[in-house]
């Protein structure tokens, strides 16, 4: 057996299943690393250790008498902390909240992986309110990335991205409104899934933009993520879909179009970023699909349109807060929330009748591809300590098309680039076809060697 | 833009005590404004009518 903070969720799984593991010895594991790791990497916001000690006891006791619940049972996931534990108060990684009082309830999403056996020892780092980071002016620092802790790890679930990256956790959720679950896989070397808009329910996660909000894991393979997926949709309830199934059934006969545009002309990427996504689309050639070029509306324009509701909805949120305590907030965040106190009418509807022209535009490309290729992000992780850097790579990316469509995307490990870091590549499908997209997924995976690559210190 | 017409707009949004504060925040948040009304897609015919917003749903047309 490999050192326990080294399985996966699947590996876990199947140990609990024949007795060879204890939940109890694998949340010690994770909490050993956890101990070890995080005062480095700022993961943990809240360590939950004793409740989540008694729940894997419960878990061994269950599973002992009648077998685990599901493939979850046992399992310890991490919680980006915009999501309600019960018992627990949810912080959003802001001193405006910091004394808040405990969750009454879990949010939807986490009393599902609770009914499915999940334990959870950990409310992990974000960028406040998800939308305000790296910051250094906050009462809890900012999460590093474990493959070098000099550099962003992405946000804003940037705790979850790096936990489950340096091993401390098997999988955690994170929340994406213009890519904030695939931004942390894409630096630090996971998979990150958005699943197509309320398909995850969202009660019980602090909104940044509701219309734009989705939740997903992050996990260290696809498999995972599918794992966590049928839990959180549900499956096993009626119309709950396997997402493990046919999971193995490889991209032949496939049509993925390619959306070279947006990192060749759009937003030129890292010379090596591009260079990955070519050899994407070879790979998943080579497994059969038929991978054609396809030309979707500039990313600019998602971005725009995206930047424009998101500030909307969110100043509705936020809009008080702003004008009533505004030092509550980091500075980094007061700068990006306030621009929708600003915004007019007009400037709205604007934004929502564009949404309705792009939404189309993929619709349309999808009659005539199964799935697209994109880039994810369009650099490496910068240094988290170059503010200048941050603002001009934050943008530069393609994963917000997702978000203004509601489609699924998955983000995955594409190669190491020359610093050493991650590089990542995207897939995408259109909502209620995720098993298809886990299964292209699956494929490229399956036919790469980057699901086994650790950052140095894991 | 001038001080004098952020600071209107600042204390039309509400913003009294953010200016007085962390006006460079502000005077931020004001630039990008800006950026981002500037780059939005526009219609070219602005009379027609807003179409369905919704995002694609789970199990709905793809």
């Amino acid at each position: 057996m490999s050192a326990l903070h080294h399985l996966t969720v699947a590996e876990a799984a199947a140990l609990i299943a024949t007795r060879r593991l204890s939940p109890v010895e694998l949340l010690e594991a994770c909490l050993d690393r956890i101990a070890a790791l995080d005062p480095v990497l700022n993961t943990v916001l809240r360590l939950v250790a004793e409740e989540a000690r008694a729940e894997a006891r419960n878990a061994e006791a269950e599973i002992a008498r009648h077998g685990p619940r599901s493939p979850l049972h046992g399992i310890p996931i991490g919680l980006k902390d915009l999501i309600d534990l019960r018992g627990h108060p949810t912080t959003c990684h802001s001193a405006l909240l910091a004394d808040s009082p405990p969750a009454a309830e879990d949010a939807a999403c986490v009393a599902r992986l609770r009914g499915a056996g999940a334990v959870f020892p950990a409310k992990l780092a974000t960028h406040e309110f998800a939308i305000g980071g790296p910051a250094f002016d906050l009462p809890f620092p900012p999460a590093r990335n474990p493959w070098n802790r000099d550099h962003h790890p992405g946000g804003s679930s940037s705790g979850s991205g790096a936990a489950v990256a340096a091993r401390m956790l098997p999988a955690a959720l994170g929340t994406d409104t213009g890519g904030s679950v695939r931004h942390p896989a894409s630096h630090c070397g996971l998979v990150g899934l958005k699943p197509g808009y309320d398909l995850i329910p969202r009660t019980g996660v602090f909104p940044l933009a509701w219309s734009l909000d989705h939740v997903g894991p992050l996990t260290r393979t696809v498999r995972d993520a599918a794992l966590l997926l049928n839990a959180m949709v549900g499956q096993g309830t009626e119309g709950g879909t396997d997402h493990t199934r046919g999971l193995t059934d490889g991209v032949k006969g496939l049509r993925i179009g390619f959306v070279r545009h947006w990192h060749e002309a759009d937003m030129p990427a890292d010379p090596e970023m591009g260079a990955a996504l070519e050899e994407a689309a070879r790979v998943l050639s080579a497994e059969g699909a038929s991978v054609t070029a396809v030309t979707l509306p500039r990313l600019q324009d998602f971005a725009a349109v995206n930047r424009a509701i998101l500030y909307a909805e969110a100043a509705a949120v936020h809009g008080t807060w702003l004008r009533e305590r505004p030092e509550g907030y980091a500075a980094i965040t007061r700068r990006r929330l306030m621009p929708g106190l600003f915004l007019s009418a007009e400037d709205h509807v604007t934004a929502l009748r564009a949404r309705a022209r792009l939404v189309a535009a993929v619709r349309e490309a999808f009659r005539g591809c199964d799935l697209l290729l994109t880039a994810s992000s369009m650099d490496p992780a910068c240094r988290i300590d170059d503010p200048e850097a941050v603002e001009r790579t934050y943008p530069r990316q393609a994963r917000i098309p997702f978000n203004v469509t509601g489609d699924a995307a998955i983000t995955l490990m594409s190669g190491l680039h020359a610093t050493g870091l991650p590089l990542s590549v995207q897939l995408a499908a259109p909502a209620g076809r995720e098993a298809l997209l886990l299964r292209a997924a699956h494929a490229y995976e399956r036919a790469t060697p980057w699901k086994d690559m650790a950052p140095p210190e894991a | 833009m001038d001080e004098a017409t952020a600071e209107t707009l600042a204390k039309l949004a509400g913003l009294e005590k953010a200016w007085a504060n962390h006006r460079a925040d502000v005077l931020d948040a004001l630039r990008t404004w800006e950026r981002n009304r500037a780059a939005l897609p526009r219609l070219a015919a602005p009379q027609a009518e807003p179409a369905r917003v919704e995002p694609t749903r789970a199990g709905g047309p793809a």
